[in-house]
């Protein structure tokens, strides 16, 4: 009990900080923007969020954190309006949303259906943030006593996690880690300081920035792609609003099917490398096998979107317990979050609960507010979002990509940060071309020299023995997990494979 | 092309690229195992397993689909050469953007890359010079006042017209 006491006195205490108007305006400013750029299709949220990256970094550490939780949180939610009304979902986010949403607005329900995707939305975030608060502490009290070899453990098994499930082909994942991962080794060695791979050039002595690195990525690669298949978008749908559309009745029918995708979506959320985009489609399938009426799956039934929307935002409170606890970016958003808490001389972990509680506690009561807006600000202005989603993507990007690369260039006054963005850009693109998987590269990125540091670390302290790694019960348990996981995935690719070379 | 030979293509660029990075650590700290070669070298063993397995499976592969006679470049859907054009050209005016930001400022350098963007961009029946250039000026306009009077970040007022007054 006193724990819960002392949570909320600590909460009543930086409640009036954050409820101030600015926070709250920016918070509110990151719900527009992500709705905008998470509702139109071509733009990721990702993208929105490398867009505004750059200007979090002027600002102080809670209205940047205000700013990104808002985008995040709005972004996810933001694709449904487009996925209902005219078949496209704004993000990858709300795939499955189309499926159902869009038939019951093609039969003269679209004000329902959009009624449905915002208020269940709400309530992922929600039911996501009850398990981020409930959980994060007592998973921050375990991390506290993780050392250099648990560290490592943990992150290798992150980067295991990732390179097996994304994309469909296993070495590509692999390689696309090592490859972002062999961009941390350039500039200054940790522990030591020496320089590496610079060939020369005073500019690769501070290494590639984590921003260039995600915007060029994210941003401007997804800018190369849209300008290959620039497509002009179908008229949408004309929908009329009354209310969020859910009686009493189809609440207490749904509530299983709610309740069971926001812990579908939470749980994607909490493991690396997953995200919004595998969660909607989850979680659709499993409340498909679920029901005692699967053949109207896909006819326009409301719970699909139920399943769906709940789904792709319970992963934001998910995604934000490996950040805070142990560090550990849960997907690309939250890696954006990582480095722009970084930026401010803080390092997300367990002792942030112990030394910034202040910071944690802004995190948790921004998400909740950031939830609370979406839900007020994509009801009433709808009509608004549709108009601004409309604009063709051909003005849209030039304009963000201007912002990319001024935002970058004006953090450090460094060209070489500019053309950071282009060579990203260009790996990015290539990659997508090829068919290697984008988010292990980033992953592979921010979380190398994590590895690097404890990896080294470690060997100090066991004085070169992998053997005693093994001894350490927290670090032993995270290899075999990561060993077990990868074998079984080698396991069920190679059966699939065959079954494929035998059709 | 990147369908039928694209693993080939690409495993072998990352196989030259770890073999060139796996020959720069001998540059660095070998004496102890913590030393600062550990990370790149375990880096580079990994990818290259990578790579040399993906060559060898879609040469494998490749191999099979000659002695059946199967034409996977059939079923490829061939992007338009018009849009790829418009992937190089876009990766071109960002690098000329990057160049002449600095030298002429934002204010100079950005209403030109918007109009050429925005008119490469355009659908053919909308390109219409007029339009691409009102909207450039009024983003340039909008950009600077929020990075300027909102965020408080200086905006390259570009070298070239030091020293010419």
């Amino acid at each position: 009990m006193g724990g819960v006491d002392r949570f909320m006195e600590s909460i009543l205490e930086i409640i009036p900080g954050i409820l101030s108007f600015s926070i709250l305006g920016w918070i509110l400013l990151g719900v527009v923007l992500g709705i905008i750029f998470g509702g139109t299709p071509g733009i990721s949220t990702s993208m929105g969020i490398a867009f505004m990256l750059p200007l979090t970094f002027t600002l102080p550490l809670i209205p940047s954190i205000a700013l990104i939780l808002g985008l995040y949180v709005g972004g996810t939610s933001g694709g449904l309006i487009t996925a209902i009304l005219i078949n496209i979902p704004g993000t990858t986010a709300a795939i499955a949303t189309c499926w159902d949403g869009h038939p019951m607005a093609q039969r003269g329900e679209a004000g329902k259906a959009l009624g449905i995707g915002i208020f269940y939305s709400f309530c992922g975030g929600i039911i996501s943030f009850l398990l981020l608060i409930t959980l994060s502490p007592i998973i921050a009290r375990f991390a506290l006593k993780f050392g250099a070899v648990e560290y490592f453990s943990i992150s290798l098994f992150s980067l295991a996690l990732i390179s097996t499930l994304s994309g469909k082909s296993l070495a590509k994942g692999v390689a696309a880690a090592m490859f972002g991962m062999a961009f941390t080794t350039v500039g200054a060695a940790p522990l030591d300081g020496n320089m590496r791979f610079t060939f020369g050039s005073h500019a690769l002595e501070a290494g590639f920035k984590m921003l260039p690195v995600l915007v060029g990525t994210y941003a401007v690669s997804e800018v190369l792609k849209v300008a290959e298949r620039n497509a002009p978008l179908p008229p949408a749908t004309k929908y009329k609003m009354r209310g969020f559309g859910v009686s009493m009745k189809e609440f207490r029918e749904q509530f299983i099917n709610m309740m069971r995708s926001a812990l579908i979506g939470t749980g994607i959320g909490l493991l690396p490398g997953l995200g919004a985009n595998i969660s909607n489609i989850l979680s659709y399938t499993v409340a498909k096998q679920q029901s005692r009426y699967p053949e109207k799956f896909g006819t326009g039934i409301i719970d699909g979107i139920v399943a769906s929307e709940t789904a792709n935002n319970a992963v934001t409170g998910g995604a934000l317990i490996p950040l805070l606890t142990v560090g550990i970016p849960g997907d690309a958003i939250t890696a954006m979050l990582l480095s722009a808490i970084m930026v401010q001389g803080i390092t997300p972990g367990p002792l942030m609960f112990k030394n910034h509680i202040d910071i944690v506690y802004a995190v948790f009561i921004a998400i909740f507010i950031a939830n609370a807006l979406m839900i007020i600000v994509e009801y009433f202005g709808l009509s608004l979002f549709l108009k601004i989603l409309l604009i063709p993507n051909y003005i849209l990007l030039p304009i963000v990509l201007v912002m990319c690369t001024i935002g970058a260039y004006a953090t450090n006054n460094r060209v070489f940060d500019v053309w950071s963005i282009i060579v990203f850009a260009i790996i990015g693109y290539g990659m997508q071309k090829f068919k290697y998987p984008i988010s292990p590269f980033v992953l592979g990125y921010i979380l190398g020299n994590l590895v690097e540091t404890n990896l080294r670390r470690a060997f100090m302290v066991t004085r070169g023995s992998f053997v005693a790694f093994l001894e350490r019960p927290i670090a032993a348990v995270f290899f075999i997990i990561t060993i077990v996981f990868v074998g079984l995935m080698v396991r069920s690719r190679g059966k699939n494979k065959n079954m494929a070379s035998e059709d | 092309m990147i369908k039928k030979y694209g693993d080939i293509i690409s495993s072998t660029v990352f196989l030259v690229c770890t073999v060139i990075y796996y020959s720069a650590t001998f540059k660095l700290n070998t004496e102890n195992i913590s030393g600062n070669a550990l990370v790149p070298r375990l880096i580079s063993c990994v990818m290259g397993i990578c790579c040399l397995y993906i060559l060898v499976t879609s040469c494998v592969k490749l191999c099979k689909e000659k002695k059946l006679h199967v034409n996977t470049a059939v079923s490829e859907t061939k992007g338009s050469p018009a849009n790829k054009l418009k992937v190089i050209l876009t990766i071109i005016f960002i690098s000329v953007y990057a160049v002449i930001f600095p030298i002429f400022g934002f204010v100079i350098s950005t209403p030109i890359y918007l109009t050429t963007q925005i008119y490469l961009l355009s659908p053919k029946d909308k390109r219409k010079i007029l339009r691409p250039i009102i909207l450039a000026l009024i983003f340039t306009g909008f950009i600077y006042v929020i990075f300027t009077y909102v965020f408080f970040l200086l905006l390259p007022t570009g070298s070239f017209w030091y020293g010419r007054g």
